[in-house]
């Protein structure tokens, strides 16, 4: 067990290192000279020495490999420098936005379980059979959906047509709705379909049969002995499903107008305000690779049936 | 194989909607005689008609014949990225798996990077950087997706060099080149495909969501998501726009998946239970 953390923290260092190097190499490869944009945001003069003295003073007359060290350490303290558009710190941006786009994503990934363990757990008891031949069926519809299109049909059902939802922005928990479900309802088909084949496979182990022998109800049977195994590898998905849960808020908060961070990076691509887009693929990818050792590490633990080796 | 093809209803469901929007697709000048492009100012938003089948557009234009003719950017733009991505991953996963040493572990640490990043965003910040275009939301999504092909083609050929006749093909002396294309490739071959029919539903999906976010397809490409991203200022006055180009997508994506699956109950016959 300690040998495999020690191999997982060497390769999450890794990986964080190029995710730094890539996040970095972002804005530079990127077109325009972030001198010449941000003096004429300020609306200086944009002369040869004007130009040479910013240029001194965001450190880009410095070798590629200091400058990024300067960055990596600017960026350890949280700063990311200054947005091309508005002047203000990333930073604050990013963090102005981040409650609401963890609040979205917490309402989603709790609405997507909350529809996604029942289904799951009534096409695994009843494999199959018609139910679970139409539970698939609809776990592949639900997959197939866009989105961005499902989002939009929400809206004109409950928004324009029946009045019943607020659409767009954020405020009241009613606002949460539309928004929430139309992530959720892209995310539960994964875990539907994961909790069935997980459960499936369960059902078919001796302990079961030994429950079942011993006299246990079919309820108990499947709730205490085999829903508690098979959640196992669902833990697994969520890693997994984050890169999506991640990609959806982007384009439901865009959709939605949610004023979360997906929403304001998108806004600053179109802008090409690439401060803010470098920090957004940092902050995220970060994000996204330290759940998913939080969740291999999880595994190793809940199941001491796995032996990891280093 | 296609027999048993055949038989999975689902699959054949969705062979046979790829084939009527493909056909739609290359013979959209004899469907309709409209132009995609061209605008009526004197005719918006009308619903849909005997003269416009599926009704016409903020600037009067015709959205069956969009439709039609974005079928071409939105599915050429899906397969150039699979292309791209096959073409990568299978000759990654194949250097990898048979040359071994310092460059595999140099390609698979290229992999596990890649794979680090949330791929949608990784896309979106690559398309953002190279500047919006449908070409770039390729290059984008293709620069992303070819990683996890890569290892898993790896893998198979770490297992297939183990095989027997591949290591009697290289005791007879046969070049790594010439068993690479004789006899690991057509092991490799058929999975991948599999991988790749699963997988495209996914890919469409991406590069629409890309363009509904506007750093893809721009106006007036009839681009399927960029359409979507057109019609949402006129979802009050005529969801018609909305709606005919989100099916397309769904019915897309939806075919590919109901191919996919089928061809992953094929290729392995113990997955179906």
């Amino acid at each position: 067990m300690l040998s495999y953390l020690a191999s997982r923290l060497v390769q999450l260092g890794f990986v964080l290192f190029a995710i730094t190097v890539l996040s970095f190499a972002l804005l530079h490869l990127a077109p325009g000279d972030p001198a010449q944009i941000l003096l004429r945001n300020q609306g200086a003069l944009l002369t040869q020495t004007s130009i040479q003295q910013m240029r001194a003073e965001l450190g880009l007359d410095q070798p590629l490999p200091v400058q990024y060290l300067r960055w990596l350490q600017a960026a350890l303290r949280l700063d990311f420098g200054v947005s091309f558009r508005t002047g203000q710190p990333v930073s604050e941006l990013l963090l102005g936005r981040l409650g609401a786009t963890v609040e979205l994503a917490a309402v989603a990934l709790g609405l997507a379980l909350l529809i996604a363990v029942p289904l799951g757990i009534f096409a695994a008891v009843y494999q199959n059979t018609l139910v679970d031949h139409l539970g698939r069926l609809a776990a592949l519809v639900g997959a197939s959906m866009p989105s961005f299109w499902l989002g939009l049909l929400l809206i004109y059902l409950f928004a324009v047509r029946l009045g019943w939802l607020p659409v767009l922005g954020r405020g009241s928990l009613a606002h949460l709705v539309l928004p929430g479900l139309t992530l959720a309802l892209s995310l539960a088909p994964v875990y539907m379909r994961l909790i069935r084949a997980s459960l499936c496979d369960v059902l078919r182990e001796d302990y079961i049969q030994t429950a079942r022998a011993k006299g246990a109800s079919e309820r108990r049977v499947i709730l205490r002995h085999g829903l508690r195994t098979a959640l196992i590898p669902v833990v697994t998905l969520f890693g997994m499903t984050l890169a999506h849960l991640l990609g959806g808020t982007v384009v439901v908060e865009t959709i939605f107008a949610w004023p979360g961070i997906g929403q304001l990076a998108v806004e600053a691509i179109l802008n090409r305000d690439f401060p803010v887009v470098q920090a957004f693929v940092l902050l995220l990818s970060l994000a996204f690779a330290l759940a998913n050792l939080a969740v291999d590490l999880s595994y190793a633990l809940l199941d001491p049936r796995i032996r990891v080796e280093g | 194989m296609w027999g048993r093809l055949v038989r999975d209803r689902l699959a054949l469901l969705g062979l046979l909607v790829l084939g009527a929007i493909g056909a739609g697709a290359l013979f959209a000048p004899w469907i309709t005689d409209r132009d995609p492009l061209d605008t009526n100012f004197l005719r918006r938003f009308e619903p849909p008609s005997r003269e416009h089948p599926l009704g016409t557009d903020q600037l009067g234009r015709d959205l069956l014949a969009r439709l039609l003719y974005g079928a071409r950017y939105t599915l050429g733009t899906g397969l150039g990225a699979m292309g791209l991505i096959l073409l990568v991953g299978t000759a990654v996963g194949l250097v990898s798996g048979l040359l071994g040493g310092r460059l595999d572990a140099l390609l698979m640490r290229m992999v596990d990077v890649l794979l680090a990043f949330p791929s949608l965003i990784l896309a979106l910040a690559i398309v953002g950087m190279l500047g919006p275009s449908l070409t770039n939301v390729l290059i984008g999504i293709a620069a992303v997706g070819w990683a996890s092909y890569a290892r898993v083609v790896r893998g198979l050929v770490l297992s297939l060099r183990e095989r027997e006749f591949v290591e009697a093909a290289l005791a007879l002396g046969a070049g790594r080149l010439w068993v690479a294309r004789r006899h690991v490739l057509p092991h490799v071959l058929p999975t991948v495909a599999v991988l790749a029919s699963l997988d495209m539903g996914n890919l469409l999906l991406a590069i629409s969501a890309l363009s509904f976010l506007g750093v893809g397809a721009q106006a007036p490409t009839p681009e399927w998501g960029r359409m979507l991203n057109d019609a949402r200022p006129f979802l009050w006055q005529a969801p018609h726009l909305m709606l005919f180009p989100g099916l397309a997508i769904f019915l897309v994506v939806l075919a590919f998946n109901f191919l996919g699956d089928g061809l992953r109950d094929l290729l392995d016959p113990r997955l179906r239970r």
